[in-house]
Formats: C-alpha cells, structure tokens, sequence
C-alpha cells in the first residue's frame, strides 16, 4: 500500500516483509544492444574535453597568469591578454592534474588517491601527520588563549588617602602573574610609549583622579569592540575601571556595537559616517561619526547589567556641536529632571556638557527637543576613581585615508579634549583592495597621525598592524595574501619615522599562512571571509597585544623605580 | 573519496567499464566491486584535518564480519526455537538474543566509543560543574571513522531482521561484504535495508540504456546541487556569518539559515542523487533518501521526506519495536519522542543536537496531539486547560532562553511569546487541504526547519547562542552591500524557489525527458563544462558531505 502523500512519518502501520535470500537466480547478466552507447560517448566527450587542456600549449600569457594563486583570477586575467580563439590556450590554467611542486616542500601539489598513494605509497604521511599535530596543537593553544583571555573579576584600585610627598620614590612594581606570560610579540620602540606608561603609573599607585585614557582607532578589525574591548577588560581588571569611554550616539554600521555598556535607541538620530565625505565642514566628532535630528531622536546610554566592567559611571560627557538656528537637546539622567541645552550658535562650533553623579548604576537619555536641528557627536562615560579608560573609536570600512576628511582644527580640539594618553591606530584592512605604491600608503598614513597629534605632537602613539588576511590557492589551501607582508613593513616604517611604537599582530598571529590556522582552529579564531577574526579570536588579538604593552610597562617601571612620583606626575 | 573531483573522475571511469565487463561473471564482478569499495573507502583526499589512515577500513571489516557470524548464529536456532518444547525454546532464545547482543553492543561500541565518548565526557563534566565540583575530565582524540554511522545501521539492520525472522542470512560471505561495503552508499547513504540490496545479487544485473542514461542525469543534477547550491552557497556566505555571527546583523543571520538550509539539502540530496545515479550504472536500485521535503505540510511529514533511509530505520527498529501508536497516550507520545530524539542525536554529539533533538521531538509529540485531538465547543475546563498549558509552554521557553540561552529578559519574553503565538496559530489552523491553507501549512514547516537549523549548523552552544541573539536584536541595518553578490542571490532565490515551489514530477519527468535527447558527447561535453565551473567557483576544492561528519 503506498503512502498517503501526506502521511507523517510515525502515522502508518508496521508493514512486515520477509525475503528470502537462499533462493539464487545468479547468472551472467544480458543487456540489450545500444545499452553502453551513449554512456560510453559520454566519457569519450568528456575525456576529448579534458585531453583539450592538455592539448593547448601554455604560452607566455598563461604562463604569467598562473603565477596568481586563484584559479578563477588567474584564468580571467589570462582571458584578458589573450581575446578571441587565442584565449584558448588559457586552458592550460585548469588542467585537473599536473605535475607541481610545492617550492616549499618539493612535494606534489597534488596526489590523486592521496590517502594510499600519497600518504602511504609517497612517503607523504609523515609530514602530513606532523603539520595536522601542529594544527591541532594550535588548536589547544587557541582554546588555552581564549580562556586566558576571559577576565572574570576585578579589583578597584584604592585612592591613596594622602598626598604624594615630595620625596616619595616610585616602588619596584610587584609580580603580576600576566607578566609570566610569554609574549608573542614585543612592541617595537616601546619607550616612545613612556608617557603613556607614566600615566598608568600613577593610576597603579592610586593617585587621586589618575585616570588613564587610550583612544584605538582603527577599521572592521577592531569592530563590535572585540580587540578593544578585550583589551580594555585586561588593563581594567589589573589598573581599575575608570569608565566604558566614548560612545556614538547611534550605529553608523551594524559593528559598532560595544561590550561593557547598554545602548538603546528609542528613536534614530540621522548619521554621517566619516568615510563616506558628507560632512564637507569635516565636523565628524571625535568618533568619525556626527548625528543630527530636527526632533524626537532619542538614545539611551546605561551602565552595564553583566559582567564585571562598565557597572558603574558617575561621569557623564555629552559631545555635541553648537550651530546656527541650533535647536534643544534635552539630557536625562534616570528619572531627574532632564536638563535642556540650546545648541544654537553663531557658527559651528564644538561643545561639551558634563553631567556628574554618584559612582553607581545610571542611565543617561539624549534626546533632540525640537526647536531646529540638533547636532551631536557622542557621550564619554567615567568614574573619578583611579583606572583606564579604554575608547573603542571603530571605523568600519575605512581606509586609512579616509581619516583625513577631519576638519584638522575641530579634530584637534575634539582630541584637546578628550585628553588622551595613548593614541592606538590599526588600520590596513581596507587598504589591502586597494591599487597604489606603498609610497603613497606611507605618506597617507604619516599625514594621518599627524592629523591625530596635531593637539599634541608628542602623544604617545602604537601603530597596530593589520590582521593576517588569507586567500585560498590553486590547490585550496589558506595562503596570506601577497599584500600582507607589504603594508605591515610599511606601516612599520610609518610608526619608527612618526616616532610610535609598533605591535606586529601579523607576526603575532603565526606570520605567513596564520589566517588558515586561526579559521581552522576549535574554536575557530579567524572567520570565514578570511579577514577578519571571530569572538574568540578578538579576545586572543586583545592578549597578545596587552601583554606586549605589559611587557613595555614592566620595563619602564624598572627604569623608573627610585625616581620621584612628583617627577613621573610631571612627566 | 568526494564524489565532486578529479580522483572521483579516475577511479569511476574504470570501475564502470570493468564491472560492465564483468556482467557475465557474477562472482568476479561482485569481487571486483568489493575491492573497488574498499579502495574508494581507503583512497581519500588529503584533508585537513587529515582523514583517518587506511587501516580503519580495519572497523570495516570488523562490522562486517561480526554480524556475518551473529546472523548466522542466530539463524542457527530457527529449528529449535520454532520448536514446540518450552527449554528448548527457551535456550534458543538465549542463544539468539546472546548473538544479537553480540552485535549491538559491538557496532554500538564502536559507534558510541568514537561518536560520543567525549559528549558523554563533556556532559560529565558539565553535570559537575553545575553541582559545584571540580571534575578534570580528558578530551580524547579520537578520529571519527568515515561512514560508521551509515554502515554501522546497516549491518545492524540485517542482524535484526535475521533475528526476527524476516530475512533469511546471507549465504554467502561475498555478496553480504558487498552489500556492506559497496561504495555509491558507503560514506554517506543512503542507508540500505538487506532486503532492498542482497536479492539485487541474486539476480542478473540490470543494465540497460534507461538505466545508463537516468544515471547520468542524477550523477549531473547531483553535482550542480552539490557543488553550486550546497558547497558554493557555503563559501560565499553562510560559513562566514555561523563562524562570526556578533559581526553580522539580524537579517544576515536571518538570510544564512535560510542560506543553510538550501545548503544542507542540497548538499545531502546532490550526494544521494550522485549515489542512486553511479548505483544505477552499476546495475543496482538504491532507495530515494528525499522527497521534496520543504514542501512538507507538518513536521511529522517532513521527516518522511527528509532523510527517509534514517528517519524510516528508526521507525522500523526503535518506534516500532517500542510499541508504535499503541499503547496508551503517554506511551505512544514517549515513543515518538524517543524515536525523533534519536534521529536528532545520531546527527551529533553535543548540546546543540540535544536541544535540535528535543525541539523537533517535542514538535513532534505535538504534531500528533494536534492531529488527534477532539476538536468540540470549549468549556470551562478546556479553557483552564489551554490557559495552563500556554503558560507552561512561556515559561519552559523562558527559563530555556534566560538559562541555557542566556538571552537577556526582553528577548526571552519575545521568544516565549513567539513560542506561545506560533502553538496558538498551528493549533488553530486545521489542515483543509485547500491551496492557500496547504500554502500556510508548508511555509510554517519549511520556517519550522529554517530557525531550528541554527542548533544543527552553529559549531557549538556558544555560536547557536550569538546567532539567536542577533536574529533577536532586530536591528535596523539590513544587509550590508557587496555582503551578497547578484550571483548567490540568484542562486539562493532559485534554490529556495525549485525546492518550495517546484512539483518532483517536473524534474523527473520533464528536465529528463530532454536530458535523454542529449548524444553521449554532448552530455560528455556537459559534464566537463561543469567541472570547469566547479573548478573556478570553488577553487577551495569541493567539500566533504556534510554527512560525513555524522
């Protein structure tokens, strides 16, 4: 009985069958004339097909396209070079199987029934079985980061009750249990971190009010504040929680979304996001991003409910612009009175409104009231207690050309005033589509941190490299794109003549071919578009980047020991 | 071996020919499929991670033999346990079951030891955790034979019935390795009952050009859906939102589980369609595995027309066996619970098939309730009834999504409330079987699958954990430019359309009727132009099955 069309899997009654298997009707089988005809014509069609690759000479255009690692590009650069019926020799590109060696191992790049002829027959088994050890060591080693970097507590660093003498010596610095950790990579030219490190000092010793803040900016490398806000947990849970930092006052993008602090937005603000050039005033606020409403837009920044960083504020800064016809934004804080600003103003100009509260839980509302338009840039939460401030400054799919568009004067201003100790940049990501000399990479690059330093050219600047970004070749496997090594070395030569230090995250990651690993590691550290990193792999950057800053710390402080605080505070 | 690449192409070629040679010489052609399979099974690729060694066609081997003895064993006391004395009976009887349990417990061994000691370690340890101990328990490393899931129900499959009398053993050693081990089957299924193979090899094969020419066209259709809708679709959009979910927003999410759930069908379906297809150039019928399964109108039917071999295995050895729809209510319910949380779990170890398992079993048990239930004027009680059981469904959902899921308040009492919503509409809306009822039913189902797929996909609870957070968000972004090229929306937008919306009839019958019209060359010719594009989309290298790894 066949079954209703419909039936469910479960719904129908056990039907017996018995079969009897000792019956035997074996005998060669007959099959009608024609049977093998056209499946035999098949493969003949197919194996003329195949033959024609072989067939075809490999002349000097295929030649120079296979030097690409796609197949696919290669194939469509050769077509390129060589139009009409020439084009034909371009299949020499997609052989199925030749004869190539890896130049690294000299083995075959290709081994058809690898498993018993490769791995057995060719010897191949046994480096084979030593890189999938590797890998899976890697792997360990990924799962061991990822846990290091959860950070699950943290202490307050206590206020010192009274002042520093004028004799008071810095103290050795006591064994912090991070500091035993290996580090991948040392910061190149750390001592151009010093102040930096002064200034994390005297919040390690608890001076009153020694907040020390660092603004990272950077492209999709840094979103969802995975790097960042990994960073920000470590140095937070070892030097105290002064505060989540800066925050927009909406999502230019869907990445910008940040850990430690609770964004709500009732009612959008318009934005303009810096890398798209429409602000032509260049007034995008010290996050990229400028916001504007004629009324009813309305956010809300809180504390954070989980985890152990961001629970409290007793300092919000609300970063706005005064303008003509300017109208009113209305400020909140949890269910006081709200006060109301008049943005209005001769000209463009930059603004701050300061809200202090008891260090605790709160909620701050911004709301554009009407009265014309409205335009802000973001709110700054903090504490007074002594801490670090770790700001998140993401700009997703930036050039690093594109931070250019600041208007130089308000960038400085904005930067005045947020009073940074040390200037992170990690961009590259987006660069590496791009066509131009390394030359006039460098020179965009050095043009932008001094745009960043034009407030204060002696601010302490780190010069992060891009992530490992991979691609797969001919064969499949997860090579670093040509790019890579290029930008990072000129980068590298960005940060020693601008005087910045300099982290390596491309070294730091396992150099070539690192993307691979990471993507195939469990958890899997890199993501699938072979650019950029997944949570885990965030949380690993974020480690290996504050460990190579604690590295440079512990070795300041050992400079420093004996010398006078008064001396450190002045710094 | 793939299916899907050039030492596919190879090994084929050849053993068509050869077995085709050898049609008059039963016992040579079964022997030389025998070594063909044990060769297709030891000669993969190189992967990373690399496969497991050749030896461990060794289990293979041991499979194959263990139930070739247990059945005969078993057969042995046909005499005595039909006989009329009670002791008699009654030590036949130990003596089956003894060799039964020989079997169960030696392919269930090896199964459970390299598919599940871990989970169950890791359970262990979780369990510990949970009440406050501190337990170090060992991560194994342990290899995963290709294949173990699928031969391993086989032969159990054959054993059984010789147990229970519905199959005479298999007299001869060769044919019963081949029925094992015959590789269009071996690696991926679909999964083959004794009954369905072994006459096969009692009989002449059946060659014919209809078969040749069927053949192809499955091989032709299994490799477009394999390599374009399944592996494609993968590498260009749903690997990377499930392997960095936070980076994505909740429509990109949303798009990549109906992404991936084109692509696991795709990919399983073009496999078992390559299967059938080489099958039928061989001389032998293999069973369908699917049958339009996202036109299904409720749950119960979908898992008839998904993973058929799987699905009815279970049924027949585990729901059956149990007592079916016998039995009491909460009998049968616990049946078909049981049954469906099986079919969850051999898919994979680890949290997220518990709660794959346990959702779909649990629509199931639904399902059914929905179906039989009395239907009159409500009264009083009914009422209280219908008001307690929402509110235990919101709060199961809501202590599920605050404690396991770890979502935030508000989206756990969204997601209760969807939950509470969705069992309201599908219990209010009888099937009629009219168009726009039966239209309802199957987007229902097909959305069924669609979100639940989130706990087959994520690699672990962490991601299925992030992929709900961010489809609850419901932020505003959209989906980003260039995230999705022209081409894998067309591909994604044909793929859902030909699977929703397209009858079977049109595929088989229509497409087929022009693909026969086609001179072997020219579908030589075809083949080849489609491994170019193969080769140029996926300059990775086709996947592994996604059924592989079960």
């Amino acid at each position: 009985m066949a079954a209703d069309e419909h039936e469910g899997l479960l719904d129908g009654e056990e039907r017996k069958v018995k079969v009897d298997l000792t019956r035997d009707e074996e005998a060669g089988g007959s099959y009608p004339p024609g049977t093998f005809r056209k499946v035999i014509g098949a493969m003949v069609g197919l194996g003329l097909a195949i033959g024609l690759t072989y067939a075809v000479p490999a002349p000097q255009v295929a030649a120079e396209a296979a030097k690409e690692s796609a197949v696919a590009s290669a194939l469509t650069t050769c077509m390129e070079s060589a139009p009409g019926l020439a084009g034909l020799s371009c299949l020499h590109l997609v052989r199925p199987w030749t004869l190539e060696t890896d130049p690294d191992t000299g083995e075959f790049k290709y081994v058809p029934f690898w498993n018993l002829i490769g791995r057995e027959l060719l010897g191949m088994g046994q480096a084979a079985e030593v890189a999938d050890a590797e890998a899976k060591e890697a792997v360990a080693v990924a799962r061991e980061e990822a846990e290091k970097a959860e950070v699950e507590e943290f202490k307050e660093v206590e206020v010192r009750a009274t002042p520093v003498q004028e004799d008071e010596k810095v103290p050795p610095l006591a064994p912090h249990e991070d500091d035993a950790q290996p580090v991948e990579v040392p910061l190149e030219r750390p001592e151009a971190l010093d102040r930096f490190y002064a200034a994390l000092t005297r919040t390690h010793l608890g001076l009153p009010g020694a907040i020390t803040r660092a603004m990272h900016y950077g492209d999709s490398a840094i979103g969802n504040d995975g790097i960042t806000g990994a960073i920000r947990s470590k140095l937070q849970a070892r030097f105290g929680d002064a505060g989540h930092g800066f925050h927009l006052l909406g999502q230019p993008n869907a990445s910008y979304r940040h850990q430690g602090v609770r964004f709500d937005e009732k009612s959008p603000w318009q934005h303009c996001f810096i890398i798209f050039d429409c602000k032509k005033d260049g007034y995008y606020g010290v996050g990229g991003t400028t916001f504007e409403s004629a009324g009813g837009a309305e956010i809300r920044l809180s504390t954070a409910q989980k985890g152990p960083m961001g629970r409290k504020v007793a300092r919000y800064e609300v970063w706005y612009a005064g303008l003509p016809k300017g109208g009113k934004l209305r400020l909140r804080l949890d269910d006081q009175e709200p006060v109301e600003l008049d943005t209005a103003a001769e000209q463009l100009e930059d603004r701050w409104h300061v809200i202090e509260t008891d260090d605790g839980e709160h909620t701050l509302s911004v709301r554009a009231a009407g009265g014309g338009k409205v335009r802000a840039y973001g709110v700054a939460m903090e504490r007074t207690v002594p801490g670090v401030v770790y700001d998140e400054m993401s700009q997703i799919g930036a050039l690093t050309r594109r931070m250019l568009n600041f208007d130089a004067e308000h960038l400085q201003r904005q930067i005045s005033r947020r009073d940074p100790d040390l200037l992170v940049l990690m961009f590259g990501g987006n660069d590496m589509n791009t066509q131009g000399t390394m030359e006039k990479y460098k020179a965009e690059y050095s043009a932008v941190i001094q745009l960043f330093r034009k407030a204060d050219p002696l601010l302490p600047c780190l010069v992060m490299a891009p992530l490992d970004h991979g691609e797969r070749d001919g064969s499949g496997k997860i090579v670093t794109r040509p790019i890579v090594t290029k930008l990072v070395q000129a980068q590298r030569e960005v940060a020693q003549t601008e005087g910045c230090a300099f982290f390596d995250t491309y070294e730091a990651m396992g150099g070539s071919g690192s993307m691979g690993r990471w993507v195939r590691s469990s958890p899997a550290l890199g993501a699938g578009d072979l650019s950029h990193l997944t949570h885990h792999g965030h949380k690993v950057v974020g480690a290996m980047l504050y460990r190579s800053l604690m590295q440079g710390y512990v070795d300041y402080r050992k400079r420093v020991a004996g010398t006078p605080v008064k001396a450190l505070a002045e710094n | 071996m793939l299916f899907v690449s050039f030492d596919f192409l190879l090994f084929i070629v050849p053993v068509l020919l050869i077995s085709w040679g050898l049609s008059h010489v039963p016992v040579l052609r079964v022997l030389f499929l025998i070594a063909a399979s044990y060769f297709f099974y030891m000669a993969g690729p190189e992967t990373d991670p690399l496969q497991p060694p050749w030896y461990f066609v060794g289990l293979l081997l041991l499979s194959t033999v263990l139930d070739y003895v247990c059945s005969r064993q078993i057969w042995q006391q046909r005499a005595a346990f039909d006989s009329k004395d009670p002791r008699t009976k009654a030590a036949a009887a130990r003596t089956r079951n003894f060799w039964l349990g020989v079997s169960l417990v030696g392919n269930l061994g090896l199964l459970g030891y390299f598919k599940y000691t871990n989970f169950f370690l890791g359970v262990f340890s979780d369990v510990a955790h949970a009440l406050g101990m501190s337990v170090v328990v060992p991560h194994l490393e342990l290899l995963l034979p290709i294949g173990i899931s699928f031969y391993t129900f086989q032969t159990l499959s054959y054993t059984i019935d010789v147990w229970r009398g519905r199959l005479t053993p298999e007299p001869n050693f060769r044919k019963f390795a081949l029925f094992v081990v015959f590789f269009p089957q071996l690696v991926a299924g679909p999964i083959v009952r004794a009954h369905e193979f072994l006459p096969q090899l009692h009989r002449p094969p059946r060659l014919s050009a209809e078969a040749m020419t069927r053949g192809m066209y499955r091989v032709m259709i299994g490799v477009a859906k394999k390599a374009i809708l399944g592996d494609w679709i993968a590498s260009q959009f749903t690997d990377a939102v499930f392997n960095a979910p936070e980076n994505y927003t909740s429509l990109e999410i949303l798009l990549s589980l109906y992404a991936f759930t084109l692509q696991l069908y795709a990919d399983f379906s073009g496999y078992t369609d390559i299967a059938i297809g080489v099958a039928l150039m061989l001389g032998f019928v293999l069973p369908e595995n699917f049958e339009r399964p996202y036109q299904a109108r409720n749950l119960g039917e979908f898992w008839r027309r998904w993973h058929m071999t799987l699905s009815t295995w279970l049924r027949d050895y585990v729901f059956f066996p149990l007592g079916g729809s016998k039995g009491s209510p909460g009998r049968v319910y616990f049946n078909l619970w049981l049954t469906m949380f099986l079919v969850g779990m051999w898919h994979g170890a680890s949290w997220n098939f518990v709660l794959y398992s346990n959702i779909h079993a649990l629509a199931m048990v639904f399902n059914r309730w929905n179906r039989l239930r009395r239907r009159g004027a409500a009264t009083a009680k009914t009422r209280a009834m219908w008001v307690t059981g929402m509110l235990l469904l919101f709060g199961a959902v809501y202590g599920l999504s605050t404690a396991v899921l770890q979502l935030g308040q508000p989206e756990s009492l969204g997601l209760a409330g969807f939950a509470v919503a969705m069992f309201l509409i599908v219990a209010r809306l009888p099937e009629t079987g009219t168009a726009w009822n039966t239209a309802l039913h199957v987007l229902l189902t097909f959305h069924f699958t669609v979100l639940s797929r989130v706990f087959f996909r994520a690699d672990d609870l962490d991601t299925s954990r992030k992929m709900i957070a961010g489809l609850l968000r419901f932020d505003a972004h959209g989906i980003r430019e260039g995230l999705i090229t022209p081409a894998v929306w067309a591909v994604l937008l044909f793929g859902l359309g030909y699977h929703l919306l397209t009858p079977k009839g049109l595929v088989d019958r229509e497409t087929y009727a022009v693909f026969r019209r086609l001179p072997g060359p020219v579908i030589g010719l075809s083949l080849a132009l489609m491994g170019l594009v193969v080769y140029l989309l996926l300059s990775s290298g086709p996947r592994a099955n996604i059924y592989f790894q079960f």
